[in-house]
């Protein structure tokens, strides 16, 4: 079944076995998982509930699916969606915001952003995580999609339903804004 | 699959009996809001249209006069159902935006501006290719209340009997031609006399629907004529029409 692509994968779903919906959950379970844990600080039970109403919803909606778009982006649209939902009923989204910072997204954001490079880098991890927690929502969001989940411009604009021109400026103003937080964060330091 | 999530997924679907939502119904969802559009678009230049035409019939110098002033005239002529209709398209170019597919990737105001000009557009082929007059009887003959109360006040600012103006339809016509029974714009029924009535004007009386006639009070239900004209003008009468009203002093010639 990993030979079948996402889009014959649906239509299997579709016009087959419903069977078939289990190997597309496999495929994008621990992208999801992931996606959840970054852009809320859930517990696993909550996670494993989320994750359950995504693929549900995802399976409702599936003649709704255009195969003009990516079935990923599709699938993070509506994950992303239900997530803000979710995060909404159960808590501000600002508290409580953890995010593991791996090696590859520290040496780009810190590129991107432009950030002073010292070699305090375990400081700076805790500032980036910090900073994260610390801007709005919807700066976090496309942060989080364009370095965490690697989506392109296109992708992230399917995901949020915004323009790519929206995207590149919310983008450029999250780096901005994070750039702002981290030097604040690291000047409090400095200072104590 | 040896997966827990995909089996508990699956399970739930299962047991809860879960459905697709049908093809059919996310083809409404969608092309609603585009048919929306349209709608709006038609309406609109339908509105243009009939702006357009008002502006290209009415004689500013003497609706200056009737209305009362420029200001109340403006009051009068403002397309209150325009301005209605743009912040009707304009959410429907917000929910497009938000609700279709592939709406969200142009920018808000690119689906407004479209809408608009495409409107202006169309309304400029009305205006050279189709009858004007037409549009504006079926605007005013559907549910469009908006539109009616505007283009009633503007018709109503045409029934001034005490100043030499009245406008609206034939009841009767004698056949003598010397006399018909006339109802105003504000439902009031008139005699009205002819008896200095030009012969080329006949056309009109046979032809029009609505009419303006340019004259002198008798008394208060009698009303004799001087000039009958179109209700929906050509703008070449508009220069005759403009002197004869500036002559005049509610008297006929």
């Amino acid at each position: 079944m990993n030979k079948l692509t996402d889009n014959q994968l649906i239509k299997k779903t579709l016009y087959e076995d419903k069977e078939f919906f289990g190997f597309l959950i496999e495929r994008y379970e621990k992208k999801m998982k992931r996606y959840i844990r970054r852009m809320t600080s859930f517990s696993n039970n909550d996670v494993d509930d989320l994750m359950q109403d995504i693929f549900i919803k995802i399976y409702q909606n599936l003649n709704d699916y255009d195969q003009k778009l990516s079935f990923s982006s599709w699938l993070y649209r509506i994950a992303h969606n239900l997530i803000i939902d979710d995060y909404r009923k159960k808590t501000s989204r600002k508290r409580d915001f953890k995010i593991d910072i791996d090696d590859n997204f520290f040496e780009n954001i810190q590129n991107d952003t432009k950030i002073e490079k010292t070699t305090e880098n375990n400081f700076h991890r805790v500032y980036i995580e910090k900073a994260l927690s610390e801007i709005g929502g919807k700066y976090r969001d496309v942060i989080i999609l364009y370095y965490f989940e690697e989506k392109n411009y296109r992708e992230i604009s399917d995901i949020l339903k915004k323009t790519e021109n929206t995207v590149a400026t919310l983008l450029s103003r999250a780096k901005k804004q994070l750039r702002i937080k981290i030097n604040d964060l690291t000047n409090k330091n400095y200072e104590q | 699959m040896n997966n827990k999530l995909s089996k508990k997924i699956l399970n739930k679907i299962e047991h809860k009996k879960i459905k697709l939502k049908s093809k059919l119904f996310f083809s409404i969802k969608y092309y609603i809001f585009w048919i929306l559009v349209l709608f709006a678009m038609v309406m609109l230049s339908f509105l243009f249209t009939s702006l357009f035409s008002h502006i290209q019939q009415i004689d500013f110098s003497i609706a200056d006069k009737v209305s009362g002033g420029k200001f109340y005239h403006f009051m009068l002529f403002f397309p209150y159902s325009l301005l209605f209709l743009l912040i009707i398209v304009f959410i429907i170019s917000i929910e497009n935006f938000f609700h279709t597919k592939y709406a969200y990737r142009i920018e808000i105001k690119t689906i407004f501006l479209t809408i608009f000009f495409s409107a202006l557009v169309i309304s400029g082929f009305l205006i050279l290719f189709a009858d004007t007059n037409k549009i504006e009887e079926t605007l005013q003959k559907g549910s469009f209340g908006i539109y009616h109360s505007g283009h009633l006040r503007r018709k109503q600012m045409w029934v001034q009997p005490e100043n030499g103006l009245l406008a609206g339809s034939i009841i009767s016509l004698t056949d003598d031609m010397k006399n018909f029974d006339f109802i105003d714009f504000s439902g009031k029924i008139w005699s009205i006399d002819i008896s200095n009535f030009k012969e080329n004007d006949i056309l009109i009386l046979n032809t029009s629907k609505y009419i303006s006639l340019y004259g002198e009070l008798q008394d208060s239900e009698g009303f004799k004529v001087c000039i009958i004209q179109e209700w929906e003008k050509k703008k070449t009468f508009q220069k005759n029409e403009r002197n004869y009203f500036k002559l005049r002093s509610n008297k006929c010639n």
